[in-house]
């Protein structure tokens, strides 16, 4: 695509979700979000190849239809509390439609089913676009609704979400796919924290980010597409044993940084005395950890009959611009375990 | 009485919408509801916001909307099925009208010769809400060339696969 459009179409994404962060009136938080979703569908659907157009479709008429919601519960609110602002969601009507509104942009379940099909659709760095830039603005606006009314939705979307998220990658071969139901997980795990103390979810869901963006950076390097061609990438070794540990922490293992997602929920329930829901979240990601296992397993603990010039890959030549970007990410996976004390500011 | 007549034509243009089997009497149906759905506004007062919906949405994106779906519509379309969807429309109206019973006791007041409250109102959307009406163009223009970008596609022939 023309070189000026794309810079175009991305400034106008960034100054989407911008637009949504920054203004306490509903109508900016509407227009940025439909802004967003509208900038990218240029850039998601350039290829013209019949999976990428059918995905754009698919997500342009979800997020469409859940910003049209938000407008109507934003509308509803004005009329119950004549106030434009955020911060006056008084009625559980008007707070009900918004969240919902906002759980189908997020692909919480159970109004998940969009979002494994439009992954599954796009390339990689699309993927990234999909799965980690445009969920900041719905869960910014979550997070901030979360302060001011609590209601148990949130709980029992977060509950769906991470069973789902489990269960739904089990039996899959595409890694878009996998990496779809993993997002879904997580992002029950981070939500369900929004019920009791909304700051914390903004910290684990940056880590959230931060990981998983590395993690499809690694795979658009490799072109890692599906199960089959995991073994026989050609990224070059450190990027193969970094991704095993990044997987790893998306997981939740304790010596690696995705242990803070995990970990302080789990705090965070307890400290507020709801037990209840404890099983539920570690069924899910137990369920989950089995396929980041299997990635990893079939990565770099497994070796096919080859030839043995082919095990070790000397060629950088096409790792260029996002090399960079994954070598300073990782380390979070890495020693994130040590900003754990963060959490303690927000007790 | 007759104000709700017109929510009720309102109603029979929104059910030609979604139950009609071509393209072409949904657009009608839209025709039909927002012309209704003016009048409704008219009755009321708020006669800016009115013609203001009646040129911009009759005007603008219902001629759009027509020519686009006529671009797209099947080539042997089953025509029309305008029985069932005035029955569905009928029935519909007298669920309502056996449910919510009460209202048609009371009077609703027409204020058609009343001062036009909606220009207070209008008048804030330019001067507080100035950055708001700035926003929302420069949105526009970001629609219109996304709008270009994906239907011109990479290469200059019209209407591709999107």
């Amino acid at each position: 695509m023309n070189r000026l459009v794309n810079a175009f179409l991305l400034t106008s994404l960034i100054a989407g979700t911008s637009l949504v962060i920054f203004s306490n009136h509903w109508f900016p938080i509407w227009l940025g979000l439909e802004l967003s979703t509208l900038s990218i569908i240029p850039l998601l659907s350039y290829t013209s190849q019949s999976r990428s157009v059918e995905a754009t479709l698919k997500y342009f008429l979800v997020q469409a239809f859940s910003a049209a919601l938000l407008l109507n519960g934003a509308v509803l609110n004005l009329w119950i509390s004549n106030s434009w602002d955020v911060n006056s969601i008084t009625s559980p009507i008007s707070y009900f439609i918004i969240t919902a509104a906002l759980i189908i942009k997020l692909g919480l379940a159970p109004c998940h089913f969009w979002f494994p099909d439009v992954l599954s659709g796009l390339p990689f760095l699309s993927t990234i676009i999909i799965a980690c830039w445009q969920k900041i603005a719905p869960m910014f606006l979550l997070l901030s609704l979360s302060n001011l009314v609590s209601s148990e939705i949130i709980i029992v979307c977060s509950i769906l979400s991470v069973l789902v998220g489990g269960w739904g990658g089990l039996n899959q071969i595409s890694v878009r796919k996998i990496l779809a139901y993993s997002s879904i997980g997580h992002l029950g795990w981070i939500t369900c924290v929004a019920f009791f103390i909304p700051e914390v979810s903004y910290l684990l869901f940056l880590f959230y980010i931060l990981n998983n963006t590395a993690i499809l950076l690694i795979c658009h390097n490799g072109s890692l597409y599906y199960l089959s061609s995991l073994s026989k990438s050609n990224v070059i070794p450190i990027t193969a044993i970094l991704f095993s540990i990044a997987l790893l922490s998306l997981g939740g293992l304790p010596p690696l940084g995705g242990f803070i997602n995990k970990v302080i929920p789990l705090i965070v329930f307890s400290l507020n005395g709801n037990n209840f829901i404890i099983p539920f979240f570690l069924i899910g990601s137990l369920i989950s950890l089995f396929f980041y296992i299997r990635i990893v397993f079939n990565t770099s603990l497994t070796l096919f009959p080859q030839h043995s010039l082919n095990i070790v890959s000397f060629r950088t030549g096409n790792s260029s611009l996002s090399q960079p970007i994954i070598s300073t990410l990782i380390p979070i996976t890495i020693w994130g375990l040590l900003l754990l004390p963060i959490f303690f500011l927000f007790i | 009485m007759v104000f709700y007549l017109f929510m009720l034509l309102l109603l029979l243009g929104s059910t030609l919408v979604f139950y009609s089997l071509s393209p072409y009497y949904a657009a009608l149906g839209l025709m039909i509801s927002s012309l209704f759905g003016c009048v409704v506004l008219t009755s009321l007062g708020l006669t800016f916001l009115a013609l203001l919906l009646l040129l911009i949405y009759m005007g603008g994106m219902l001629v759009v909307f027509v020519y686009s779906s006529a671009l797209s519509a099947d080539r042997y379309p089953m025509v029309s099925n305008l029985g069932e969807v005035v029955l569905l429309f009928l029935l519909l109206s007298f669920w309502v009208l056996f449910i919510f019973e009460d209202f048609l006791e009371s009077s609703t007041l027409f204020n058609l010769l009343s001062p036009l409250n909606d220009l207070s109102s209008l008048s804030v959307l330019y001067d507080y809400g100035g950055a708001y009406l700035l926003v929302g163009g420069l949105a526009l223009l970001v629609v219109l060339i996304v709008a270009l970008v994906v239907s011109y596609g990479s290469s200059l022939l019209a209407l591709r696969a999107l």
